[in-house]
């Protein structure tokens, strides 16, 4: 998986038979993608303050390499602001 | 960020011999280093002194210096070549130590050389106990209580403040040499002393010991934009207190829950993260208390590892390649999973199957050593095996070993079976390398899991697995029908990992007859691929491993293929050479267009790099493993497609002995008729003489009487060797009555050296034969082509005596003191020799040259230990030329296209090989060289003259010749006329000499003059005895020769004390005279680096 914002690349967990279409999207734009087959793995949209992802930040089982977004989301909450850094 | 375009030139440093501790793990990362930055379009300049590698090979860097790993010798190196980096990481710890010397000297610095892979700041950081330790504390990770010690006292200080039992490692020091654990006052004293001593700073580390704690390594990578990926986890069947090299290990871990598992993985990241590993791969080791939880970082491997060789093998991810990538500025992301092609790097392995590794150890060739594993590694090789589950991949572990077993469970065991049950306990808890033996017994007997956990601190859960295999034993001792087994009945004992020959012992069957019920239920073995990702891509990878499931994974092909056969576990007497012969026979067939196909289950080497060959079957060496792999092949040919053959002659003698299981139309090269003949101690005689060549006199017995006959006969000294073993085990020179008695005593008993080969029988002899006093040894290599043309590629002159093995000696290529016209009597016999066996391909023949007579000792037709030397030394890729004549070509052909010479070349410069002997881990061992092999590894030097070949190959191996000083003689009577001429040849030198009584009072009768007396050891008759002089820094070099077996205890404690200092110590006159040479060459002519590639211009 990668954070396209940051690069960074994360180990996850992740088992999904459909996936977004990426012609679909409108106004949402892909936040994470992954580089194994190019699937898109996360979309958000900082004028409607909202993220989602399609895998398991909560790591139950597997790596913790997510954990970040629980952060984003309080933030989001908190500030009203979604900052993808 | 893709790779650096401000580089042009990278240095490589590789590890240099095989030791224990460093093996061909880092061949294998070298090579793959190599191979990577040079597609990547940089010039390498690599250095090493390891023949015997593929990194090495002049092909495969730029520039290569086969010279003495040390800094000053790489100071030249780098002043002639101007590399603008230098990567440290892929040789082990002995290029990280010497890249920190020359830090610390400012020699890089000066020299404008940046370090890649991983700075020096952080290289201090985790090898520097304290600083790793202040690291650790400060991001929140515990380690044990410890505190550094630079002297008894000290250490004594901080036991006191921690509480036994107490854990001492030496600061920088590879393989845990000088490591042990103490419980009172004085073995603290004792290890203390040793581990300051082993240390190249002083300095040991004094801490809590957590022996009994489960123990996990994880192998991490980092790329500089900081994305960690973990590659492979691994877990150690024996706990904490034995060392990980010698430590049974499973991957991927299998007691930890997720939870725990990856809050490990948390922490290895924050390792990495603090210790500043910016780039490439690191192993970090922890320990886990079983019954809290509680959770140590035991140490940090900022380079890559024997564990990450290991983890590559068994994941599929090529670790050393990746981490050169990262190197040179890459990110995980922007590089490619090989294996499927289309995925990138930044990912962590999914693995479907289990891998076990079990170390190989050598005690029975070390008289005097303790087989008792503990925190200093011991062991000499490993193997690894793949299997579906952990008791498959177990099982198939244990006969990958080639220790006469054929699975983990083989009914009763004659070495457990006698023991009353405490004393079995006993050796249940011991770790030895049999102690997982004692624990199938004392299972066997109906101790319960939780018994045998709670005792051996073993996790329930593999101590569990084990007895499951035992109740599966149970059943089939327990009069099961074979033929009534139905399909599932056979694959469920075939999944649990049980060979045909297992079943066949416990069925009073024989293997056969097994495979054949089993085949026709139905059951065959299918091929499963490593792939990295649990089949979730296509592998285009072909890495197979076997199992007992519904369909086969190999693919089918339409080209014609070859199968090699590699040489299993490293062992004494059967290494890298092996290896690199291998390797060296896939690249000649891909070459000539085949498809190569190998097997080996060697986790360390090049040959099990899936890269190497066209496929790779990672698979015990034994009958029924290779048939399988065999028929997996043919079943794969399509359109006419065949399996050429199999290739038996490059791997030693693992291979050469399965050649009689095979169908003779499949053995490519030399007939296996043929290698009978000439391992047949009669038949060879008979050979011999028809040829007219002359033999040592000799015969064989069966017992006492026969061999006091033939020693009557032949007369004094006789050398003693059972047939068919290795290395020359168990042989001895015997030179009287009283020996020869003991000798054949011991060999013929049944707990005796031989009890474990099997004893003595008509068909394994004791072979006796009159010894060449003095002779000169000589190793002959050549090839033969099916033309019946035959090429000598190197006469090697051995600079120790006939008697040495020849695998413990040096030899230098040319000759020095050999004649044309004995010479030409050699190139004349082993062209005899070769065409009376019907040789095609390699054959090894080795004489004895006494008062110009040449007497012929043996011969091997098959792939030698001096093979890589003799390429090395040559500029002949010898190996390749041999696979293409078992392939049908020519020598003349290979001739007119310039791949052989026209004659055996000249070169216009010396090679010496020299021995690298594992006496520095093995305290108590007499490092005297006799006819028993003992060497691990070996190392080249190369110069304008002998004398500079011969010092720069004693540099390598560990021992700088003096300059000045003192040299202390003591010599056994048959030594001391010719010893006179050494001492006066060392006096001449500016050499001061020291002597005991006897070897003085000689010397001084002489007219040499001798400065210091040196009494008896420990019997306090003079100012100062051997021990002392050489333990107090007064000598620098000494000769010692042995005086027969009987006298050896105050040899043996100079000796030791020499190998504990670091002094050079010469056990023959031959070697002394060589090293004078050496001393007095480098002092007239200075050395000088030069390349491969400008040697062979």
């Amino acid at each position: 998986m990668q954070d396209l914002a940051t690069g960074k690349i994360e180990i996850t967990s992740q088992n999904h038979n459909y996936a977004v279409n990426p012609g679909s999207l409108t106004t949402a734009i892909v936040s994470h993608v992954n580089l194994n087959d190019g699937v898109i793995e996360g979309i958000y949209d900082a004028k409607e303050r909202c993220f989602s992802v399609q895998y398991h930040p909560e790591a139950g089982p597997g790596p913790h390499d997510a954990r970040y977004l629980f952060d984003r989301f309080d933030s989001l909450l908190r500030t009203n602001e979604l900052e993808l850094y | 960020m893709p790779r650096r375009d401000d580089l042009t030139s990278i240095m490589v440093i590789g590890s240099g011999p095989i030791v224990i501790g460093q093996a061909c793990e880092f061949d294998y990362s070298g090579t793959q280093a190599c191979q990577v930055l040079r597609s990547e379009g940089y010039r390498v300049v690599l250095v090493n002194s390891n023949p015997a590698t593929i990194m090495t090979d002049p092909v495969t860097a730029d520039v290569t210096y086969i010279e003495p790993l040390d800094a000053d010798v790489l100071v030249d190196i780098i002043e002639r070549e101007r590399p603008d980096a230098l990567l440290p990481t892929l040789g082990g710890q002995t290029a990280l130590n010497l890249t920190m010397e020359l830090v610390r000297r400012g020699e890089l610095e000066r020299l404008g050389v940046e370090v890649i892979g991983a700075r020096p700041d952080a290289i201090a950081t985790a090898e520097d106990r304290e600083r790793f330790k202040e690291a650790m504390t400060e991001i929140g990770l515990a380690v044990p209580e410890s505190g550094f010690a630079r002297s008894i006292e000290d250490a004594l200080s901080i036991a006191k403040l921690i509480g036994w039992p107490i854990m001492i490692r030496p600061s920088f020091i590879l393989g845990g040499a000088g490591t042990g654990i103490a419980t009172s006052d004085d073995e603290l004293v004792r290890l203390a002393g040793e581990g300051i001593a082993a240390s190249p700073i002083g300095e040991i580390l004094v801490e809590r010991s957590i022996a009994g704690w489960k123990e996990f390594e994880l192998e991490v990578m980092r790329d500089h934009a900081d994305n960690c990926v973990v590659i492979c986890s691994i877990e150690n069947l024996d706990p904490m207190g034995v060392h990980t090299g010698d430590s049974i290990t499973v991957a991927p871990q299998q007691t930890l829950s997720d939870v725990e598992y990856q809050a490990m993985r948390d922490d290895a990241f924050r390792v990495l993260r603090r210790v500043g590993v910016e780039t490439g791969g690191s192993n970090v080791q922890f320990a886990v208390n079983p019954d809290t939880g509680e959770r140590l970082v035991i140490e940090m491997n900022p380079r890559v590892s024997r564990s990450s060789a290991l983890a590559s093998k068994a994941t599929g991810f090529p670790i050393a390649k990746i981490a050169a990538r990262l190197a040179v500025g890459y990110t995980l992301n922007e590089i490619q999973n090989d294996i499927t092609q289309v995925t990138p790097a930044s990912f962590e392995p999914v693995i479907d199957y289990v891998v076990t590794k079990i170390p190989r150890w050598a005690f029975e060739k070390l008289p005097g050593s303790s087989p008792q594993l503990g925190t200093r590694m011991q062991s000499v090789g490993e193997v690894m095996a793949i299997g579906r589950n952990f008791a498959e991949s177990l099982q198939k572990a244990v006969r990958s070993l080639e220790q006469g077993r054929v699975g983990f469970a083989v009914g009763e065991d004659s070495e457990f079976a006698s023991l009353e049950l405490d004393a079995l306990w006993e050796r249940c808890v011991v770790p030895t390398p049999e102690r997982l033996f004692a624990l199938r017994e004392v299972l066997w007997r109906g101790a319960s899991v939780e018994e045998v956990a709670a005792r051996t601190r073993i996790d329930q859960w593999f101590i569990s697995q084990l007895a499951d295999i035992v109740e599966r034993e149970r059943e089939l001792r327990g009069g099961i029908d074979l033929a009534a087994l139905d399909a599932r009945g056979w694959r469920r004992y075939k999944q649990w990992g049980f060979s045909d020959a297992q079943i066949a012992h416990f069925a009073q069957s024989t293997s056969d007859h097994v495979a054949e019920l089993r085949r026709a239920m139905g059951v065959v073995t299918t091929f499963k691929t490593v792939d990295t990702c649990a089949a979730e891509f296509d592998a285009s990878t072909p890495y197979h491993y076997s199992t007992y499931e519904d369909t086969s994974e190999v693919k089918v092909s339409s080209r014609d293929r070859v199968i090699v056969l590699g040489s299993g576990p490293n062992r004494i007497g059967q290494g890298i050479e092996f290896d690199y012969c291998c390797v060296h026979a896939s690249l000649a067939l891909r070459d000539m267009g085949y498809e190569t196909v190998m097997v080996n289950c060697n986790p360390e080497t090049v040959s099990t790099d899936y890269s190497t060959s066209d496929r790779l079957y990672f698979e015990p060496l034994t009958s029924e493993d290779v048939a399988e792999v065999i028929a997996a092949e043919q079943a794969a040919c399509v359109e006419g497609a065949k399996l050429l053959g199999v290739i038996v002659s490059m791997g030693g003698q693992t291979p050469l002995k399965l050649s009689h299981t095979l169908d003779p139309s499949l053995v490519l090269g030399t007939p296996v008729s043929s290698i009978d003949v000439a391992e047949d101690r009669q038949r060879w005689s008979a050979m011999c003489n028809s040829l007219g060549l002359r033999q040592p006199p000799g015969d064989v017995a069966l017992s006492l009487s026969e061999a006091r006959a033939i020693a009557s006969r032949v007369g004094y000294p006789v050398l003693v060797r059972p047939s068919y073993v290795l290395g020359g085990r168990a042989m001895e020179i015997v030179y009287d009555d009283a020996s020869l008695e003991r000798v054949m005593r011991d060999l013929t008993s049944a707990h005796g050296s031989l009890a474990r080969e099997g004893g003595v029988s008509q068909s394994r002899p004791i072979l006796l034969d009159s010894f060449l006093e003095d002779a000169i040894e000589v190793d002959v290599d050549a090839v033969r082509d099916g033309q019946g043309e035959v090429y000598v590629a190197g006469v090697m002159e051995h600079v120790e005596e006939a008697g040495v093995h020849s695998g413990d000696s040096a030899c230098t290529l040319p000759p020095q003191t050999i004649s044309d016209e004995v010479l030409a009597t050699l190139h004349a016999h082993t062209e005899k020799i070769a065409h009376a066996l019907g040789v095609v391909g390699l054959i090894n023949v080795q004489y004895a040259v006494k008062d110009d007579e040449v007497y012929v000792l043996e011969a091997n037709p098959r792939a030698s230990r001096t093979v890589p030397f003799v390429a090395k030394a040559t500029g002949v890729a010898l190996a390749q030329v041999a696979v293409r004549v078992m392939m049908g070509q020519s020598l003349a052909t290979m001739r007119a296209a310039g791949v052989v010479p026209a004659s055996t070349p000249v070169p216009s410069f010396v090679s010496v090989k020299e021995a690298v002997l594992p006496f520095n881990r093995f305290p108590g061992v007499d490092t005297v060289l006799g006819p028993e092999m003992r060497s691990t590894g070996e190392v080249m030097g190369i110069g304008e003259s002998f004398g500079i070949a011969f010092a720069k190959s004693q540099l390598a191996a560990g021992t700088r010749l003096p300059d000045t000083g003192q040299v202390f003689f003591s010599l056994a009577d048959r030594d001391k006329v010719a010893g006179l001429e050494l001492a006066r040849e060392l006096a001449r030198l500016g050499f001061r000499l020291a002597a005991t009584v006897g070897t003085a009072g000689f010397l001084r009768s002489h007219d040499v003059q001798v400065d210091t007396l040196v009494g008896k050891v420990g019997l306090g008759d003079l100012a100062v005895d051997a021990v002392k002089l050489i333990t107090s820094g007064h000598v620098q070099m000494v000769v010692n020769t042995p005086s027969g077996s009987s006298a050896r205890s105050d040899g043996a404690a100079i000796r030791t004390a020499c190998v504990g200092h670091g002094v050079a110590c010469v056990t023959t006159l031959s070697a002394g005279f060589a090293a004078a040479k050496g001393i007095a060459d480098t002092r007239a002519q200075g050395w000088r680096v030069r390349s491969l590639q400008e040697l062979h211009a």
